[in-house]
């Protein structure tokens, strides 16, 4: 391993570029150059993914990062060892240490080895339109997700998410008349059977095993001939649950109609694979317990599961309890374990040919 | 792969054997990392160490709410 001088420089850059969703453009660009600077071959992509590689080796490891955040400048700025800023910890810090891992490498053990960096756009918008594109052009033997799970921790499982959005039509009649039922009557009927449906499901199981539902937004209105109701439901899913399941419930109450926007299953780790026992070492190196965690949201990981099927986990330093809030910020002894741990891991992990 | 037998309880836990209850187990086919469960008291044990065999209590899983 390279000596390393601790330096915070690089990941407060990158988080100086600011970067929603849908406008992260200009830093895919400019990040792609830097890692030209610095040695790797970087281009951004159809979809303004930055991509970027390092080493020739034929076991591919995929970083599968995001480079968007979400809305909501945080002013960037170094106070108490810690780093404020949009993004330092979704998940910029886990981009960062990605970076300044491989980079920490030795030729020895970068030998066998390709590192692909994968800076996704719309990570946090519905669609994450930059996984579903690299999830059909490259086929790494190892992922690891930059999402924080905390320096000496690792995550080990993402609840799946169904995502749909309810309408109710009809002409407009007398609310007085016989058998009226107001438009939004008929979708919260459809909200009420699901409900009681989750409730049901989730008797006796785990909190990573329910479905955990949302009535995430209700409108209601009027033209002259029509009323009608609409409403945005999400459900937190298991691996057991059956999304198409769920969204023909939804579906099952005469009149309602369901746009299915996605429905992502869970993903977890068993955690016997080389990827997870090399993280768990790397993590009691440092002198730490390591911790696993199951979370209740999702990732980029739920998008490339399917496709990949490979050993996979998500890991990131810092705490994710900071995400979207309007103190998001890092510590820079957090960081730099982040990197510490990450370039273990990358120097341990078997090649094809090693085994 | 595995020998398990008693262990005098004066024995030092968690070298070839389970912290928890100091069951022996011995054998050359394990990983660093791995995950085993303990055939005396099915705890959940993790190799963290391969010359001598080092057991530890394997991490618990948390639930987080959150991404």
């Amino acid at each position: 391993m390279r000596a390393r001088e601790k330096s915070i420089e690089f990941l407060k850059w990158m988080v100086e570029q600011y970067s929603p969703s849908h406008h992260e453009q200009a830093f895919s660009r400019a990040l792609a150059g830097q890692l030209e600077r610095r040695g790797w071959r970087a281009h951004t992509d159809e979809v303004g993914n930055t991509i970027a590689s390092l080493g020739e080796g034929d076991t591919c490891i995929a970083l599968l990062g995001h480079i968007d955040t979400v809305p909501g400048e945080v002013p960037v700025r170094i106070e108490d060892g810690r780093l404020f800023g949009r993004g330092t910890v979704d998940a910029k810090g886990a981009l960062g240490a990605f970076i300044e891992a491989v980079e920490l490498l030795e030729e020895s053990e970068r030998a066998g080895k390709t590192f692909l960096l994968l800076g996704c756009v719309e990570e946090e918008v519905a669609i994450t339109r930059g996984a579903f594109h690299v999830r059909e052009r490259y086929r790494p033997d190892f992922v690891i997700n930059g999402e924080p799970s905390g320096a000496h921790a690792v995550t080990i499982g993402y609840k799946g998410l169904v995502r749909a959005e309810l309408e109710y039509r009809a002409s407009r009649r007398h609310t007085a008349s016989r058998d009226y039922r107001a438009p939004a009557e008929h979708v919260v009927e459809a909200w009420n059977q699901l409900r009681a449906d989750c409730d049901a499901w989730n008797r006796e199981r785990s909190l990573f095993e329910q479905n955990l539902p949302a009535l995430t937004s209700f409108q209601t209105g009027s033209t002259d001939t029509e009323e009608w109701a609409r409403a945005s439901v999400n459900v937190r899913t298991g691996p057991a649950s059956d999304g198409e399941r769920l969204l023909a419930l939804l579906g099952g109450v005469p009149g309602v109609t369901v746009k299915a926007l996605s429905n992502k299953g869970a993903v977890s780790t068993e955690g016997n694979d080389a990827l997870s026992r090399m993280f768990k070492r790397a993590i009691r190196e440092r002198g730490a317990r390591p911790t696993l965690r199951l979370k209740t949201g999702t990732s980029d990981w739920n998008t490339v599961a399917e496709a990949w099927r490979v050993p996979t986990l998500a890991y990131g330093p810092g705490d994710s309890s900071l995400d979207h809030t309007p103190h998001e910020h890092i510590g820079l002894d957090e960081y730099e374990e982040g990197v510490a741990v990450l370039a273990r891991v990358l120097a341990l992990l078997p090649t094809k040919t090693s085994g | 792969m595995q020998l398990q037998k008693q262990m005098d309880a004066k024995d030092v836990a968690g070298i070839n054997g389970c912290p928890t209850c100091a069951f022996e187990i011995t054998g050359d086919g394990f990983m660093e990392g791995e995950v085993v469960t303990c055939e005396g008291c099915s705890a959940e044990l993790e190799v963290v160490g391969l010359k001598p065999l080092r057991f530890a209590e394997a991490p618990e899983v948390e639930e987080d709410w959150g991404e």
